[in-house]
């Protein structure tokens, strides 16, 4: 008897270690791969960004890298550079980011409706977001140019304007410019979101509202307003997030003019990064905007958290 | 029975064995021609790519024993590009480099010095000054071998020039405000002159005017013998006040030219709405292309009370630093700097070659090559612009067109100007050292 006892506790600690095996190992083992792989794509670069935010690394002067502890930080910190990028960013966030989604909201509520030629209609009116952001930054450059412009040539047959417009000039017409340019190709982004929740209410939601004789409005407001809404947040957030970290079209269009009002914080730190060569700051520059960038998501997730909770 | 299998099998092995040791025996080395030396070559510039790969491949069929990948980068990307694969080990063998970049990737350790290498070959010999003071800039090392040579010239629409009653191109800046003048009729949407703000090329512009009027610092560069920058001086002030005076007093330049790129002008310029541009030699077949062959002239930048003087840019092939084949690169830089081969590729973007002997090309003799040519061969008015320094990427591409842009829309006044400028190059400098 006394002998069986360790056997039976042997073989009970094998069960456990089985059951657990079974349970956290073999998943563990099956997601290994992908974690391997985030492990090398995601966090390694992410650890070497943090890295060399702490250095002072400019190896176009064929200097090595010399450790600054926070100094590139208070750096950021102190340089108007970066402030005047960041309004930059948000006027550009902000002023691509709304059009886009009424634009896009008001093509899905079109596209959601019964018409002939309606698929054809979808595939003319989404196409633009195939369109890359160089391609659409030189497409409305030449339609805005200044001196030959098709937009200039326009308004000045309609009498809109006795001599074109020089829209790269000035500040707020720079800013027009590309956020029409921005809003053409990212609004088709928000109409397949959104038509694509459109589309999975159930027609019976609108019936008995139909039956409780609400209006039309009544039913976007109190139907399909909720339903969409997820749809909404998340498009929002990705399409705000994009915007932010995006360089093609806007550097395409304007390089950042006219004097700098259109250097938002990846041109900033491209142009610190890759040709004033200091990449130990512009790596500190990156870790900012990140840091920004998740704030700003978490922030905005929460809250949207919260306002479902308390509707 | 069973020693005989055994007989059997190990004559078999032994078969087997000799039969692997053959190959070995008899393997050609890594360099014959059956197993050729492959190099890679990067080509960053969007013109040109068709001629490169032309020539690459020539050569691998002529010298079997050494074969080259061309690796196109996009020019947008250069730099990030470049930089990554310097970084990480992995750049080509060997890459077409252009003066804008050189101090970057020389000053990062990542070029060869091919001192040695021009000095056995006797190659320089066979090359143009300018371009050989080019391939030294950085430190005074030879670290690329120029393959095309190009000033900073004026280009004019010589029916624009024939409808105004102009019979030759300006020569001194009041000349050339005159003319601008005459051009300009904003009615018809035409204008005299691009008075470019916008991002690259602009700098060589605004800055010609002030050089003309102020003069240069010491060995032709923009800083005296105390190491400070020259253009904030009153003179130059006052060269740079009539350069911007073209646009906001004459208005002979299109509004929107203050941010306009080089893209912007060629395209105004090509529409027949510009009577003169400022620009690189490469774009000639561009502008020829644009307004007709017959229409377009050259000429050089104006003289003023300083004297004349003119930019100067070009483009060359260096060696990675880190490539284990150096002498096989060397050997097709040679291939491609042949005259005839030099000749050729320049001749199909329309560009200036490096080649004393492809100089004498029949091609070179089209009177529009006449300015640019006598402009190069003037090595004491060349101006040894600041792009030795590392760092001018961003001044050049950044910072310059900024101020240019605040400077020409009103923001700030010209001294201001001049003197951050000059603070900027200074600051430049100090970093360098």
């Amino acid at each position: 008897m006394q002998s069986a006892l360790p056997d039976e506790a042997f073989q009970i600690r094998r069960q456990n270690w089985r059951r657990i095996w079974r349970k956290t190992g073999i998943p563990w083992l099956f997601v290994s791969p992908v974690a391997i792989l985030v492990a090398t794509g995601v966090l390694y670069p992410l650890a070497y960004v943090l890295f060399m935010s702490t250095v002072d690394y400019s190896p176009y002067l064929g200097k090595a890298a010399v450790n600054v502890g926070i100094q590139n930080y208070l750096r950021v910190l102190d340089d108007p550079g970066f402030w005047n990028a960041l309004q930059a960013s948000l006027i550009w966030v902000l002023g691509s980011v709304v059009p886009q989604f009424l634009l896009g909201l008001a093509m899905a509520l079109v596209l959601n409706e019964r018409f002939l030629g309606r698929g054809v209609v979808r595939t003319i009116v989404l196409a633009p977001w195939a369109v890359s952001g160089v391609v659409t930054g030189f497409i409305w450059l030449w339609l805005f140019d200044g001196t030959i412009g098709v937009i200039n040539d326009l308004l000045l047959r309609v009498n809109l304007t006795d001599e074109p417009i020089a829209w790269g000039i000035h500040s707020v017409t720079t800013w027009i410019m590309v956020f029409v340019a921005n809003a053409w190709r990212g609004a088709p982004f928000f109409a397949i979101v959104i038509l694509a929740a459109l589309q999975s209410i159930d027609a019976a939601l609108y019936e008995a509202a139909d039956v409780d004789g609400a209006t039309r409005w009544q039913k976007f407001r109190f139907v399909t307003l909720p339903l969409i809404l997820n749809a909404i947040v998340i498009s929002t957030l990705l399409r705000a997030l994009w915007t932010f970290n995006f360089i093609d079209l806007l550097w395409m269009m304007t390089r950042g003019g006219p004097a700098g009002a259109t250097t938002t914080l990846p041109i900033y730190i491209f142009d610190v990064i890759y040709q004033r060569g200091e990449f130990g700051y512009g790596a500190a520059l990156s870790v900012t905007l990140c840091v920004m960038l998740i704030t700003f998501s978490a922030a905005y997730w929460q809250l949207n958290r919260l306002t479902r909770m308390k509707s | 029975m069973t020693s005989k299998r055994q007989a059997e099998r190990r004559s078999i092995l032994r078969g087997l064995a000799v039969a692997a040791t053959i190959p070995t025996i008899f393997a050609r080395p890594a360099w014959s021609q059956a197993n050729p030396l492959k190099i890679t070559f990067g080509w960053p510039f969007a013109n040109g790519t068709q001629g490169v790969e032309e020539l690459a491949k020539r050569f691998s069929e002529e010298k079997r024993s050494i074969q080259v990948e061309v690796q196109v980068i996009p020019q947008a990307q250069v730099l990030p590009r470049l930089t990554t694969a310097f970084t990480g080990g992995q750049a080509p063998d060997c890459l077409g480099m252009s003066d804008a970049w050189l101090a970057q990737f020389a000053g990062g350790g990542w070029l060869s010095d091919l001192e040695d290498l021009f000095l056995a070959s006797g190659i320089e010999k066979e090359l143009v000054p300018a371009s050989m003071q080019l391939a030294r800039l950085y430190k005074g090392r030879a670290y690329y071998a120029g393959f095309v040579v190009e000033p900073y010239a004026v280009y004019y629409n010589k029916k624009h020039f024939a409808e105004a009653g102009i019979s030759q191109p300006p020569r001194d800046v009041d000349e050339f405000r005159n003319v601008a003048l005459k051009l300009t009729n904003r009615a018809r949407n035409r204008y005299g002159y691009y008075a470019m703000g916008g991002s690259g090329w602009q700098f060589q512009q605004w800055s010609t005017w002030m050089v003309n009027h102020g003069g240069l610092g010491i060995a032709n560069t923009m800083y005296d013998a105390q190491g400070k920058c020259v253009l904030s001086g009153a003179k130059h002030i006052e060269g740079l006040q009539k350069w911007l005076a073209l646009y906001q007093v004459d208005k002979v330049s299109p509004p929107a030219s203050a941010t306009g790129t080089f893209q912007d002008q060629t395209n105004a310029f090509n529409a027949g709405q510009l009577g003169m541009v400022m620009g690189w030699g490469q774009y000639l077949s561009t502008l020829a292309a644009g307004i007709g062959e017959e229409n377009l002239g050259t000429a050089m930048p104006p003289t003023g009370p300083a004297g004349q003087f003119f930019f100067y840019g070009g483009n060359g092939f260096a060696i990675n630093k880190n490539t284990p084949h150096r002498d096989a690169c060397w050997e097709f830089i040679q291939y491609m700097l042949r005259p005839e081969n030099n000749a050729r590729w320049n001749q199909q973007g329309g560009a200036i070659p490096t080649a004393r002997k492809a100089w004498s090309a029949e091609w070179l003799k089209a009177p529009k090559f006449a300015a640019p040519m006598e402009m190069i061969n003037r090595s004491s008015a060349l101006v040894n612009n600041p792009r030795y320094l590392p760092g001018y990427g961003s001044f050049q591409t950044q910072f310059a067109p900024e101020q240019i842009q605040r400077t020409l829309l009103g923001k700030q006044t010209a001294g201001e100007h001049a003197k951050a400028i000059a603070g900027a190059l200074d600051e430049l400098k100090s970093k360098a050292s």
